[in-house]
C-alpha cells in the first residue's frame, strides 16, 4: 500500500496533467454539443422566419394581383377615382417587394420598375380624365396590359410557393 | 438649365443609346396611351428616364422617376442651348430605338433588293381582291 502512495506521490505531476487533459476534453465535448444545439436552434429560427417571410410575400403578391383586378373593374365601371387609388396602392405594394428575398436581382427590380412606370403613366392619364371627361382613355388596352401584369405576378407567386419548400404539402 | 448630375446621366444614356444597346420603350409598349405626341422611356432596375414631346411644341420634356414611380426630377429643352442639343439627340435615339427605325428600314431595303429582279409581285393585295 505504501508503494502505491509512494508511486502516486512521485508521479502526481504527470497524473494532474492527465486529469486536466481528460477534464479539458470532456469540457470541449460538452461545449461543442451545447454550441451545435444553439446553432440548430438558430437555424430553425431562421427557417421559420424565412417561411413566414415567404408567406408574407405571397400574400402581398396576391393583394397586388387583386388590386389589378380592382382597377380593371373600376375602369369598366367608369370609376376613375377608384382606379387611381388602386393604382397607387399597387405602386406602394410593388415598391415593398424590392427588399424581399427573390426580388433583389436587377432583372426582377427592372420588371417591378416597368410596372411602376406603367402604373404611374396610367395614373397621369386617370388624373387627366378626371380633370377633363372628354379625354379619351382606352379601357380595353389598359385592361389587357393589366391582365399581362397579373399573369406575371401569378408566375412570381408560383415561384415563391415552390421555392419556400413545403407550402404545397 | 439641367443640373450637372442629371446632364451627366443623359450624356451617358446618349452614348449608350448610340451603340444601339438601350431599350427605349414607347408609351404603347408600356400599355398606356400617351397624352403627348411622342413619349419614350428607358427602364432601369431602380429608375426610369422618360422623354416626351407635345403636339405643336418643339420643346422636349423629361423626368426621372424613382423606384416608387415618383417623379424626382423634371426638365425641358427650353432654357439652354446645350441642354436643347443634348435632349434633341437623345430624343432622336430614343425614337429610333423604340420604333425600331433602323431595323425596319434595313429589312425593307433587304426585301426590295432581293425581289428587285424577281417576277413575283410584292405587296399584299387588298382584302377585297383576295375575296374575288
Amino acid at each position: 500500500m505504501s508503494d502505491i502512495w509512494k508511486w502516486i506521490d512521485e508521479n502526481s505531476g504527470v497524473l494532474s496533467i492527465i486529469l486536466s487533459l481528460i477534464g479539458f476534453i470532456i469540457l470541449a465535448i460538452q461545449t461543442r454539443k451545447a454550441r451545435s444545439a444553439a446553432e440548430s436552434a438558430r437555424l430553425a429560427t431562421e427557417d421559420v422566419i424565412r417561411s413566414v417571410s415567404h408567406i408574407d410575400t405571397i400574400s402581398d403578391l396576391a393583394r397586388i394581383r387583386s388590386e389589378m383586378n380592382n382597377i380593371q373593374l373600376a375602369l369598366r365601371g367608369g370609376r376613375y377615382e377608384a382606379a387611381l387609388l388602386h393604382a397607387q396602392s399597387i405602386r406602394e405594394g410593388l415598391s415593398q417587394l424590392r427588399s424581399r428575398k427573390g426580388f433583389e436581382s436587377d432583372k426582377m427590380r427592372a420588371q417591378i420598375q416597368l410596372m411602376a412606370t406603367s402604373l404611374r403613366k396610367l395614373q397621369d392619364n386617370l388624373e387627366l380624365k378626371l380633370d377633363d371627361p372628354e379625354f379619351a382613355l382606352s379601357v380595353s388596352g389598359i385592361n389587357s396590359n393589366l391582365s399581362e401584369y397579373s399573369v406575371i405576378i401569378s408566375g412570381w407567386m408560383e415561384e415563391m410557393r415552390f421555392s419556400s419548400g413545403g407550402l404545397q404539402k | 438649365m439641367i443640373p450637372k448630375q442629371v446632364r451627366k446621366i443623359l450624356q451617358l444614356l446618349l452614348i449608350k443609346s448610340k451603340t444601339g444597346k438601350v431599350n427605349w420603350l414607347s408609351a404603347a409598349d408600356l400599355g398606356v396611351e400617351s397624352r403627348s405626341e411622342e413619349d419614350y422611356s428607358v427602364i432601369t432596375p431602380d429608375a426610369t428616364v422618360n422623354l416626351w414631346k407635345n403636339k405643336n411644341d418643339s420643346r422636349i420634356y423629361g423626368r426621372i422617376l424613382n423606384s416608387k414611380g415618383i417623379s424626382i426630377f423634371s426638365f425641358d429643352s427650353s432654357d439652354d442651348e446645350n441642354d436643347s442639343k443634348l435632349l434633341n439627340s437623345l430624343f432622336d435615339e430614343a425614337r429610333t430605338s423604340a420604333l425600331k427605325t433602323d431595323e425596319t428600314l434595313e429589312g425593307l431595303l433587304d426585301f426590295l433588293e432581293k425581289n428587285l429582279k424577281a417576277e413575283s409581285v410584292i405587296g399584299e393585295p387588298s382584302l377585297r381582291d383576295i375575296s374575288k
